[in-house]
C-alpha cells in the first residue's frame, strides 16, 4: 500500500516539476535568448521481491536545455556578418550620396566653373564675365571644401562609432568573464547540473558581442567559455578579460585605431580586427573614405596646378604677366603637411621633411609609408599602401637635403637624423582639397591674353604666314621685366628656306641673339616650328681661335682633325650614352655639321662668312682680279641673268658690283653663297658652311675679314694668292647632353661652353611651296609684347582646354573623368555592400530559424503538454485515491 | 523528419515576409513619385556613372551653345559694319567718277572732296564698331584701342594689330570671332607700291615723337628703291658739331647708309629715295622710325590720296593728267577693297552658317543625350504600376492570412 502511495507521490512530484518547467517555457516564450527546457525523467530503483522487481515510481533526472552548439555558433557568425555589412552600408551610402547626388556633386561645381570660364574667355575684355568667373572660382573651391568637410565629419563619426563599439566590446567581455565565474562556481560543487538560464544569458551576451566584432569561442572544462575576437585576439580567458579602446593613431592622430590596454601600455590590434561593426568601420575607412579623400585631393591639385600654370603663361587685363590664381600647390607649409611622423619615433625630434608635387599626371591616390627597418637609421624603404609595393629602398646618405622621387612627387629630407623603427606617413594628395585657396582678389588678374604678339612687316613679299604662337614658359630672361618682352625678336627670312632669329631691340640694327639662332632651316609648304622648344636645350658654338680664321696663301681652312664626343645622360636612370664623330684635318664645316647632325639629340647649323673692302687697283693694265670658289668674279664677259650685255668691270672694284656678280652666279647660288653690300663693304655668306675660297691676282689690294687683313694681289705674271675662310658651326643639343672634344685647339676650343637656347616661346609658321607662296629673303615677322591686347583670348582658350585635357592617371583622365570614376567606384562598393547586406540578412534568418527550431518555445506544444500533464497529474492523484480506498476497505473489513 | 517549429518562428516568418513585401512596395512607390528608376547611385552603379557622364556631355553642349550665341552676336555686328562700308564705297566710287567730269571747276571739285572726306569719316566710324561689351571689333587683340584714328595730317592710321580671336564651339572646333582691321581694310593690293611710316615700339622719347605725312615725291626713284625698307635712327647729339638732334637713314636689308648724321628739324619733310616723311617732336637718341615699303593700299588711304589730289590740282592739262591717273588708280583700288570686303563678308557668312549648323547639331545631340538619360534614369510607369499592384496584393494577402493563422491556438480551448 505504502509503496503504491509512494509511487503515486513520485508521479505527483514529477508532474509538479514538469508543470513548472512547462510554465517556465510558456512565460519565457518571448524572452530573448531563452532556450526551451524540458524534464528528463526515469523510473526510480525497483524493489526486488520474490515476485520479481517491483517498480517504485518515477523521478526527475535533469532539466534539459535544448540547444545545439553548432547552431548557436552559426547564429553568432551570421549576426557578425550582418552587422558588418549593415555598418559598412550605412557609412558608405552617405559618402556615395554625397559624391554622386546631383545637388552636392562636384561634377556640377566644376561644370559651373568651366562654364563661367568659357563665358569670360569668349569676351576677355569684359569685367562682368571676369567678375562672374572670380565668384564661380570661389564657389568651386567652397564646394570642394564643403564636400571634403562632410567627409571629414564622416571620419570623426567613424572615430566615435569605433569608440562606442570598443566600449561595448570591453563591457561585454567583462560580463562574460563574470558569468564564466558564476557558472564555474555553480558547477564546481560536483553537481553535474547545468545552470540553464545562466548559459542562455551568456549566449545572449556573445551574440551581442558578435555585433561589434568577429567572435570565436572555446569551451573550458569548468563550464567557462574563452572568447576570441577579430583574428583570434583573446578578449576573455576564463574569468580574465582585456580592455579594448579606440584612440588616436600614432601615425595619423585624426584616424582612431584599436588597442588592447594592458596597464599603461597600448597594444595596436587594428589590423587584427575583422567582422562586425569594428571590422566594417576600419574597412570603410581604408577602402572607401581615405581613397575618396585622396582622389578628391588629386582632382583639386590638378585643377589648381593646371589653372595656375596656364595663368602664369598669360597676360592679364592690365598688361602684366599672370600670377597664380590659387595658392601654389607646393607652398612650403602645405608641402610639410604632407608628411606625418609617428608619435613613437625615437628622439631627437629634428626631422624636417616635405613633399613637393612634380607631375600631376603621375600621381596615384595612394598614401605611402616611409620606414626605417634598421639596422641603423639609414636603411629606408618606401611602400605604396594601396598595393603594398616597395617603391624605393636603400641607404640614406648624410647629405641634407636629400631627395627621393616616386610617382610624380619628391620627398625631400631637409634635416634630421633617423633611427631604426621610425615611421612616416606620406600623403601627397590627401591635402589637395584643403590647400585650394583663391589667391587673386581682382577679376583683372585672369590672364586670358597671350603675352606675345606677332606682326608681319608691311613690306613682306612672300607668302609666309604665322599659324600660331605658344608661350611655353615665362621663366626665361625674355619675360624678366614684367610687362615687356625684352628683347623683342624678329624672324627674318634670308631665303625661301632659311631664316634668322634676331634681337630686334634696335630695328635699325637687328643683331644676333646670344646664343645665335641663325641660318635655321625652313621648309616651305610645311608647318615649321621656328624656335628651339627644349627647355633644357643648349647651343655650343664653334667660336674658338681657329674657326673662321682667314688663311692667306692656303687652299684649306687649316682646321685640325679631332674627335667630337656627345654624351647624353638619362635623367631617370643616370645612364650615359656616348656618340662621337672624328673629323679629318681641314674638313669643311659643312661636312662636320652634317655628320654631327646625324647623331641623336644633335642638330647643327653651319655657315661661313667674311667681308671684303678697300678695293684698290694695281698700275694701269693690272686691275685686281678676284675669284671665289673657282668662279671668276672679274670676268669682263660675264653677263648677269636678265641682262643683255656684260657689265663693265669697275676700276677699282666696288662692293655693289661684286655683290651683283656673286648673287647672279648660278654655280655660287648652288653652293649657297650669297653676298650683301652696304656700298662700301662686301659681306659674303655661305649658308652651308663650306669653305670660302678666294683667289686674288693681277695687282692692287683689298682687306679681308673683320680683322681687315690687307692682302696685296700678286702681279699677273705671278701665281695667284689663295685665301681660305672656314665655316663655323652652331650645335644645338637636347637636354642633358654635353659636347666635348679631344682637341683643345679644335673647333670648339678647350672647354666648349653650352648656353641655354630656350626662349620660352614657340612660333609655328607655314607658307606656300610654289615660287609665289614661299617666303622671300628679307620678309620679317616681329615678336613683341602684346601691349593693350585686352581682346586676346589665346591663353584663356588654353585654360579652357584644361577642362577636357587628360591631366590625370598618366594622361588618361580629365578631372571630370577622374571624378566620375570615383563616384562609380563608390557606387559599386555601395551596391556590393547592399547585396551582401541582404544576403547576410537572409543567412541570419535561416540560422536563427534553425536555432529557433531547436531552442524556441512552441506554445501549442506547451499547451498540449499542459493537458498531458494535467491528465497525468489527475491519474497520479487517482492512484493516491485508489490507495486510500484500498486502505479504507482494509480498515472497514 | 518533420521540422519542429517554435512559436516565435511562426511569427517571425510571417512578419519577415510581410516586411520584405512592404519594403519592395515602398520602393516602387518612391520610384513612381520621383519618376526615377535609379534612386541612389548604388541602385545601379554602372548606370549612375553613365548618367554622370551624360550630364557632363550636356553641360559641355550647353557651354558650346553659349559660345555660339556670343559668336553669332559678334559676327552679325561685323557683317552689318562691312555691309555699311560696302555701301559707302559705292557712293565714294560714284562721287569719284563724278569728279572726273572735265566740266567741273575747282570749287565744285572741292565740294566733292569735302563730301568724300565725310564718307571717309563715316567709313572710319563703321570700322571703329564695337561689340556688345564695348570692344572694338576690328582692332585685332587691342580691343580697347580705337583702331582707326585720325593723325595730325588729317589722315586715318591703323592702330590695331593682326590678332584674331577664336571661340571654341565644339570639342575640336574653333571659329574666328573677328577679322582684324589690318586684314579687312588695310591689306589690300594697291595699283602702285607705296610705303608706310611708323615709330618703333621701343622708342623712349617722352612724349613720343610722331611720324606721318608719308608720300611718294618721286615715283621713279621710289620704284627703284622698292621693295626695300628704310629706318631712320636718331644718333647721340654729339655726332654732329655743334651738337644737335640728328639722324641717320639706313636701308634695312643690308645696313647701307642712305643719309648720315642729318640735322633734325621738327616738322620738316625728310626726303630720300623719292619718299617724304615728317617727324614731329623731340626724338631721343636711339629712337627709330620705320619706313616700310608696302605693296598694299588701305581703303581709307586710297580715298584720302585722291582727296589730296582733288584739292591740289587745278585745270591745267598737266594737273588734269595727274587727276585722271589718280582717278583710275583710286577706282581700281576701291574695286579691290570692295572685293576684299565681299570676300570677308562671304567668310563671315560661312562662319554664321557654321554657327547655325553647329547649333542645330548641338540641339540634335542634346536630344540624343536626353533620350539616353531618360532611358537610364527614368521610370517605366506601366511596369512600375503593375509591379506596385502586384506587391500590394501580395502584402494584403500576407496580412490576411497571417492574422488568420495566428488566431489558431490550443489555448483557445482552455
Amino acid at each position: 500500500m505504502s509503496s503504491l502511495i509512494n509511487t503515486a507521490i513520485s508521479g505527483i512530484r514529477l508532474n509538479q516539476t514538469a508543470l513548472s518547467v512547462t510554465g517556465h517555457n510558456i512565460v519565457n516564450a518571448n524572452t530573448e535568448g531563452y532556450s526551451r527546457q524540458s524534464v528528463s525523467q526515469s523510473t526510480t530503483i525497483a524493489l526486488r521481491t520474490s515476485a520479481g522487481y517491483l517498480g517504485t515510481g518515477v523521478q526527475v533526472d535533469d532539466i534539459t536545455r535544448h540547444t545545439e552548439k553548432f547552431l548557436v555558433d552559426q547564429v553568432v557568425q551570421d549576426i557578425g556578418t550582418l552587422s558588418d555589412y549593415d555598418t559598412y552600408l550605412f557609412n558608405i551610402s552617405q559618402t556615395n550620396n554625397l559624391l554622386a547626388s546631383e545637388q552636392t556633386s562636384l561634377s556640377r561645381a566644376m561644370n559651373d566653373y568651366f562654364d563661367a570660364l568659357n563665358e569670360a574667355v569668349n569676351d576677355p575684355g569684359s569685367l562682368l564675365g571676369r567678375q562672374l568667373l572670380l565668384s564661380q572660382t570661389q564657389q568651386m573651391v567652397a564646394s570642394f571644401d564643403s564636400v571634403e568637410s562632410r567627409m571629414l565629419e564622416q571620419n570623426s563619426s567613424v572615430n566615435k562609432q569605433m569608440q562606442a563599439a570598443a566600449g561595448a566590446v570591453s563591457s561585454l567581455g567583462q560580463q562574460i568573464a563574470e558569468l564564466n565565474q558564476v557558472i564555474a562556481d555553480s558547477q564546481g560543487g560536483g553537481s553535474s547540473q547545468n545552470p540553464n538560464d545562466l548559459l542562455d544569458e551568456r549566449d545572449t551576451l556573445i551574440r551581442e558581442l558578435s555585433k561589434y566584432v568577429n567572435v570565436n569561442t572555446i569551451s573550458r572544462e569548468d563550464g567557462g567559455l574563452d572568447v576570441f575576437i577579430g583574428q583570434n585576439q583573446p578578449l576573455v580567458v576564463g574569468a580574465d578579460t582585456q580592455t579594448l579602446v579606440a584612440a588616436p593613431g600614432t601615425l595619423d592622430s585624426s584616424r582612431f585605431e584599436l588597442y588592447f590596454r594592458k596597464g599603461g601600455e597600448l597594444q595596436n590590434i587594428t589590423r587584427q580586427m575583422a567582422g562586425g561593426e569594428l571590422g566594417a568601420l576600419v574597412r570603410f575607412r581604408n577602402e572607401a573614405l581615405d581613397p575618396a579623400l585622396n582622389s578628391l585631393g588629386q582632382i583639386g591639385l590638378a585643377i589648381t596646378d593646371g589653372i595656375n600654370q596656364q595663368n602664369q603663361l598669360g597676360m592679364d587685363l592690365e598688361g602684366s604677366l599672370g600670377n597664380p590664381i590659387f595658392k601654389d600647390i607646393n607652398d612650403a607649409v602645405v608641402a610639410r603637411d604632407r608628411v606625418k611622423a609617428d608619435s613613437r619615433n625615437a628622439p631627437p625630434n629634428n626631422k624636417d621633411m616635405s613633399i613637393t608635387i612634380d607631375d600631376i599626371s603621375a600621381l596615384t591616390t595612394s598614401d605611402y609609408e616611409l620606414t626605417f627597418p634598421g639596422p641603423g637609421g639609414q636603411q629606408y624603404s618606401i611602400v605604396r599602401k594601396s598595393d603594398g609595393e616597395v617603391m624605393e629602398k636603400g641607404m640614406l646618405s648624410n647629405a641634407r637635403p636629400q631627395e627621393i622621387s616616386i610617382d610624380g612627387f619628391t620627398l625631400s629630407i631637409d634635416q634630421g637624423t633617423f633611427s631604426a623603427g621610425d615611421r612616416f606617413l606620406l600623403q601627397p594628395t590627401r591635402t589637395g582639397v584643403g590647400q585650394m585657396q583663391v589667391q587673386i582678389t581682382r577679376p583683372e588678374e585672369f590672364a586670358f591674353a597671350s603675352p606675345i604678339r606677332i606682326d608681319s612687316a608691311s613690306g613682306n613679299q612672300g607668302g609666309a604666314e604665322v599659324l600660331s604662337s605658344q608661350v611655353i614658359s615665362t621663366d626665361t630672361s625674355l619675360f624678366d621685366n614684367n610687362g615687356s618682352f625684352n628683347p623683342p625678336l624678329a624672324i627674318r627670312f634670308t631665303s625661301a628656306s632659311t631664316y634668322d632669329v634676331l634681337d630686334y631691340s634696335n630695328p635699325a640694327n637687328p643683331v644676333q641673339m646670344d646664343p645665335p639662332l641663325t641660318n635655321l632651316r625652313f621648309v616651305p609648304g610645311a608647318q615649321n616650328a621656328l624656335l628651339p622648344s627644349d627647355p633644357g636645350g643648349t647651343t655650343v658654338r664653334s667660336d674658338s681661335a681657329v674657326t673662321g680664321v682667314l688663311q692667306i696663301g692656303a687652299t684649306d681652312n687649316a682646321y685640325p682633325g679631332e674627335t667630337i664626343t656627345v654624351e647624353t645622360t638619362d635623367p631617370a636612370t643616370g645612364f650615359i650614352t656616348q656618340q662621337s664623330v672624328t673629323t679629318d684635318a681641314a674638313e669643311e664645316a659643312s661636312v662636320t655639321a652634317r655628320r654631327l647632325s646625324a647623331l641623336d639629340g644633335v642638330s647643327t647649323t653651319a655657315y661661313t662668312q667674311t667681308s671684303l673692302q678697300d678695293f684698290t687697283t694695281g698700275a694701269p693694265g693690272e686691275p685686281l682680279q678676284l675669284s671665289l670658289n673657282g668662279e671668276d668674279l672679274t670676268d669682263p664677259n660675264f653677263v648677269l641673268p636678265g641682262e643683255a650685255v656684260a657689265q663693265d668691270v669697275p676700276v677699282p672694284l666696288t662692293a655693289d658690283f661684286l655683290r651683283d656678280r656673286i648673287n647672279g652666279n648660278a654655280d655660287l647660288a648652288a653652293l649657297g653663297i650669297t653676298a650683301k653690300s652696304d656700298g662700301v663693304k662686301l659681306s659674303v655668306f655661305a649658308s652651308t658652311g663650306i669653305d670660302l675660297k678666294f683667289s686674288v691676282d693681277g695687282g692692287g689690294s683689298l682687306t679681308v675679314g673683320d680683322d681687315a687683313d690687307l692682302v696685296t694681289a700678286p702681279l699677273p705674271a705671278d701665281p695667284a694668292t689663295d685665301l681660305t675662310i672656314g665655316g663655323k658651326i652652331d650645335v644645338q643639343l637636347a637636354a642633358n647632353t654635353v659636347l666635348s672634344s679631344d682637341q683643345p685647339a679644335g673647333l670648339f676650343g678647350a672647354s666648349p661652353t653650352a648656353q641655354s637656347n630656350f626662349l620660352g616661346v614657340q612660333i609655328n609658321m607655314t607658307s606656300g611651296s610654289g615660287a609665289d607662296g614661299q617666303p622671300s629673303a628679307g620678309d620679317t615677322f616681329t615678336i613683341n609684347y602684346n601691349t593693350n591686347g585686352s581682346a586676346d583670348n589665346r591663353n584663356g582658350a588654353a585654360m579652357l582646354a584644361l577642362g577636357s585635357a587628360p591631366m590625370l592617371s598618366g594622361g588618361n583622365l580629365t578631372v571630370q573623368d577622374a571624378y566620375g570614376q570615383l563616384a562609380e567606384k563608390l557606387g559599386i562598393l555601395t551596391s556590393q555592400a547592399r547585396v551582401n547586406q541582404s544576403a547576410s540578412e537572409s543567412m541570419l534568418r535561416q540560422s536563427m530559424d534553425a536555432m529557433q527550431s531547436v531552442s524556441g518555445v512552441n506554445l501549442e506544444e506547451e499547451a498540449a503538454r499542459l493537458i498531458q500533464l494535467e491528465q497525468h497529474y489527475n491519474a497520479s492523484a487517482r492512484l493516491i485515491g485508489l490507495a486510500r480506498e484500498l486502505f479504507d476497505t482494509l480498515l472497514n473489513m | 523528419m518533420t521540422v519542429r517549429l517554435s512559436t516565435s518562428q511562426i511569427y517571425n516568418r510571417g512578419l519577415n515576409a510581410m516586411l520584405d513585401v512592404q519594403k519592395a512596395a515602398n520602393r516602387t512607390q518612391e520610384q513612381i513619385s520621383t519618376n526615377k528608376r535609379v534612386l541612389s547611385p548604388a541602385d545601379d552603379p554602372i548606370a549612375a556613372a553613365r548618367i554622370l557622364q551624360l550630364r557632363q556631355e550636356k553641360a559641355n553642349t550647353n557651354q558650346f551653345n553659349n559660345s555660339l550665341s556670343t559668336l553669332n552676336n559678334r559676327l552679325q555686328r561685323e557683317e552689318t559694319a562691312i555691309a555699311g562700308i560696302s555701301d559707302q564705297i559705292q557712293k565714294a566710287q560714284e562721287l569719284i567718277i563724278q569728279s572726273g567730269n572735265a566740266a567741273l571747276n575747282k570749287d565744285q571739285r572741292g565740294f566733292i572732296a569735302v563730301e568724300l572726306q565725310s564718307l571717309v569719316d563715316g567709313m572710319a566710324q563703321l570700322m571703329n564698331s564695337r561689340d556688345a561689351s564695348g570692344e572694338y571689333l576690328f582692332a585685332g587683340f587691342q580691343g580697347k584701342t580705337q583702331p582707326f584714328q585720325k593723325g595730325a595730317d588729317g589722315r586715318f592710321a591703323y592702330q590695331g594689330d593682326e590678332g584674331q580671336r577664336f571661340i571654341q564651339v565644339g570639342p575640336v572646333t574653333s571659329i574666328a570671332a573677328n577679322d582684324s582691321g589690318y586684314e579687312v581694310f588695310m591689306d589690300i593690293p594697291g595699283v602702285q607700291s607705296g610705303f608706310r611710316a611708323r615709330a618703333s615700339e621701343g622708342n623712349t622719347a617722352v612724349p613720343p615723337a610722331q611720324i606721318d605725312g608719308a608720300v611718294v615725291r618721286n615715283r621713279d626713284q621710289f620704284e627703284s628703291f622698292f621693295p626695300e625698307s628704310a629706318v631712320i635712327e636718331f644718333n647721340p647729339e654729339t655726332a654732329v658739331t655743334p651738337p644737335g638732334i640728328n639722324y641717320t637713314i639706313k636701308q634695312v636689308s643690308d645696313g647701307r647708309v642712305i643719309s648720315e648724321n642729318a640735322r633734325y628739324v621738327s616738322g620738316n619733310d625728310i626726303e630720300f629715295n623719292g619718299m617724304s616723311v615728317r617727324i614731329q617732336g623731340q626724338p631721343a637718341p636711339g629712337d627709330t622710325f620705320m619706313v616700310e615699303s608696302d605693296s598694299s593700299k588701305g581703303l581709307l588711304a586710297g580715298i584720302e590720296d585722291y582727296i589730296a589730289v582733288l584739292q591740289k590740282t587745278g585745270n591745267s592739262t598737266a594737273d588734269r593728267e595727274i587727276r585722271d591717273q589718280a582717278l583710275s588708280r583710286t577706282i581700281t583700288n576701291l574695286d579691290s577693297a570692295q572685293g576684299k570686303l565681299l570676300d570677308t563678308r562671304a567668310a563671315v557668312g560661312a562662319r554664321l552658317n557654321q554657327v547655325e549648323s553647329a547649333k542645330a547639331n548641338n540641339d540634335d545631340f542634346d536630344l540624343v543625350v536626353d533620350t539616353a538619360l531618360s532611358e537610364l534614369e527614368d521610370l517605366d510607369y506601366a511596369k512600375a504600376i503593375s509591379q506596385l499592384t502586384q506587391e500590394t496584393f501580395v502584402l494584403e494577402a500576407a496580412q490576411a492570412s497571417f492574422s488568420k493563422v495566428s488566431k489558431l491556438s490550443l489555448f483557445n480551448y482552455f
